[in-house]
């Protein structure tokens, strides 16, 4: 009986608490938190389908000006090597580079809801966003996921947001860290990421493992980072067009 | 023996990238087609390309390729096999050259090749890149066409095939974070036989922007005079590529200016969309100032054009593109090409599979169809496997 009501009181603070904070701040709270001055990463993405084959792919990635800027560099394998994803403005524009034409594509907006390399990343769920910016939001309450106590939101993509109707995403009311994503059309559920393996570098929560399960197709994209550096310098030039042909 | 000396070059190459602690991959590339009728002809390629990268610093790199390559099956062909019956014994008529002569000297042989594809230093510095060496150079923002391109030949029927390396010299300037002026010379026997471009490039408004000018050697062949004339072409050039309303929009655009025959304009207007469904479309419209509006004007030189370099006969074509992905790791595309003055076409479906990481295999056909002495008619019905090893 004890131990009940002490639930009842955890979780009735945690509901006090989470109401304390505006959808406004909240949103604020999480693009602070998911947004570091300068990062790089290295990580692979294993993709498998729905019949169980497996693809992996090795990756560097480089952000800088709090996701403003990004760029991704598949380093394996060989078919892939040399592929890169230069991500400007928020994500708005992006450009793709092939070593085996020498060719840089700017991806016209309708282009980035193509599936990246195969996997069940779309070319703008790769960037990392800003949910103030991209998107309208709604608190929906708060709700325990992944064993952690979570604001879930509604999210209604603004114009410049990605093409689902609507995403609802959980998280952290503590560390503010995204830890689930249920991407919708037409209220119609499509995909659901989750992420887990959350670590403090450089002082600050990171998630270093994200799936992304396809969930009407039946394949899943396993996204790990092993190595991660936050806030260090990266020269501008790497984020130009004119660098992305340099091997 | 040319084999074997094949294998030994191979395993030599091979050792001393090694041993110079070279990057070292590459792929090997296996391409059988067959034509569709009564008696099928075969020919297949073993393509093997090693590629060996060097960092040498953080500012200076090497990149290079050899391709090993041989043929087998039909790989003899005469390219008068290929042209309008009536205009083969009208020009043998005219030349007094018997057919079976001629077809004797219009013989294209597939040989067993080795060559440096690429090879090429770059220098990356704070105000200037440079590149020097043998390398590809993509220019232009067309999918089949690329009036702008001086330098490299397309193959219609698969225009994303890499292209050969050309020997030249590049000269970069970033003038801004997404701005270039970029200056190229393949190298002739003399200034005048050089090829030249400069190119003005900016990311703008959401496009990107091309100005080029190049100027160029424009040799034709007269085959009853049987000789070749050269004469100078100036290229003025316009692409762009962006987005309107969500539709991905491209264009190209070259004016070239003949020294002694007549100037003409070519140009490429395209979109493409990507559905919810996944479902990507495109589509091309091409305008050649230098191809007939009329089937019966085309000539000799014409058919030769198109067989030796790609230059099509008619004046509008048109390229209707389809991607679709069927399962994960199976991709089926169709492509038709129409030439909208002789209302020939040719339809290439196109089914590929992603059989391993580091393994592609490729399912093609060709399907003509026109009248007799139309562009499309004269190629044959055919299916092709290809298979991609990388490593």
């Amino acid at each position: 009986m004890m131990k009940k009501i002490i639930l009842i009181l955890t979780m009735m603070t945690g509901l006090l608490l989470a109401e304390e904070l505006s959808i406004d701040e909240i949103v604020k709270k999480i693009d602070k938190a998911e947004q570091v001055e300068s990062s790089f990463s290295i990580g692979k993405q294993i993709i498998t389908t729905s019949s169980g084959k497996k693809r992996t792919l090795e990756m560097e990635s480089y952000s800088k000006d709090k996701n403003d800027k990004q760029l991704m560099i598949y380093t394996a394998p060989v078919r892939v090597k040399g592929d890169k994803i230069l991500m400007l403005n928020d994500g708005d524009d992006i450009w793709f580079y092939t070593p085996k034409t020498d060719r840089i594509r700017h991806l016209a907006s309708h282009a980035k809801k193509k599936k990246v390399q195969g996997s069940d990343f779309s070319y703008e769920d790769m960037n990392s966003g800003n949910l103030g910016k991209d998107y309208n939001c709604i608190l929906l309450g708060v709700e325990k996921t992944a064993g952690r106590e979570c604001y879930k939101l509604e999210l209604s993509p603004k114009p410049s947001g990605p093409h689902y109707s609507k995403l609802i995403l959980w998280a952290d009311t503590e560390r503010f860290i995204t830890l689930r994503i249920d991407y919708y059309e037409d209220d119609e559920l499509l995909k659901r990421l989750t992420i887990s393996d959350v670590q403090k570098i450089s002082e600050r929560w990171v998630a270093l493992k994200m799936v992304m399960k396809n969930l009407q197709e039946g394949g899943e994209t396993v996204m790990e980072m092993s190595e991660m550096e936050l806030n260090i310098e990266i020269a501008d030039k790497i984020f130009t067009t004119n660098n992305l042909k340099k091997h | 023996m040319k084999r074997l000396f094949l294998v030994i070059l191979l395993i030599i190459t091979a050792t001393s990238i090694f041993a110079l602690e070279f990057d070292f991959f590459g792929y090997y590339e296996n391409q059988t087609s067959s034509t569709l009728n009564n008696t099928p002809d075969f020919l297949s390629y073993n393509k093997l390309r090693l590629d060996f990268d060097k960092n040498i610093s953080d500012d200076i790199s090497f990149n290079s390729n050899i391709v090993f390559q041989t043929y087998h099956g039909i790989t003899s062909v005469s390219i008068l096999d290929y042209l309008p019956k009536e205009l083969l014994t009208d020009y043998s008529l005219e030349t007094g050259i018997p057919i079976d002569e001629l077809k004797g000297n219009y013989t294209y042989n597939s040989e067993d090749e080795i060559f440096l594809d690429n090879a090429f230093i770059s220098l990356y510095q704070k105000h200037f890149n440079l590149r020097i060496g043998k390398q590809q150079i993509a220019l232009g923002t067309g999918y089949a066409w690329n009036p702008t391109d001086i330098y490299n030949d397309k193959n219609i029927l698969d225009p994303t095939y890499e292209k050969r390396g050309v020997n030249a010299v590049k000269f970069e300037i970033p003038f801004s974070s997404e701005g270039m002026i970029t200056s190229i010379a393949s190298i002739g026997k003399n200034w005048e036989e050089t090829t030249k471009s400069v190119h003005l490039k900016q990311f703008l408004f959401g496009y990107d922007l091309e100005l080029s000018y190049a100027r160029s050697q424009h040799s034709s062949f007269d085959y009853y005079a049987m000789n070749e004339n050269l004469e100078d072409r100036d290229l003025f050039g316009f692409s762009f590529s962006g987005a309107l309303l969500g539709i991905g929009i491209w264009s190209e655009t070259a004016f070239n200016k003949m020294s002694e025959s007549e100037d003409y304009y070519q140009g490429i207007i395209g979109a493409d969309f990507t559905f919810e469904n996944g479902l990507y479309l495109m589509s091309e419209y091409y305008y050649n100032e230098l191809g007939q509006q009329d089937e019966n004007d085309y000539e000799f030189a014409d058919w030769m054009n198109l067989f030796t370099n790609g230059t099509n006969l008619g004046r509008d074509y048109f390229y209707l593109g389809e991607s679709y992905s069927l399962a994960e790791l199976i991709e089926w595309s169709n492509y038709i090409i129409v030439n909208l003055n002789d209302k020939s076409f040719t339809y290439t479906p196109w089914l590929s599979f992603s059989l391993n990481d580091n393994v592609d295999f490729d399912l093609t056909a060709n399907i003509p169809y026109g009248n007799d002495d139309s562009e499309f008619s004269q190629f044959e019905e055919n299916i092709a496997v290809r298979l991609k090893v990388y490593f």
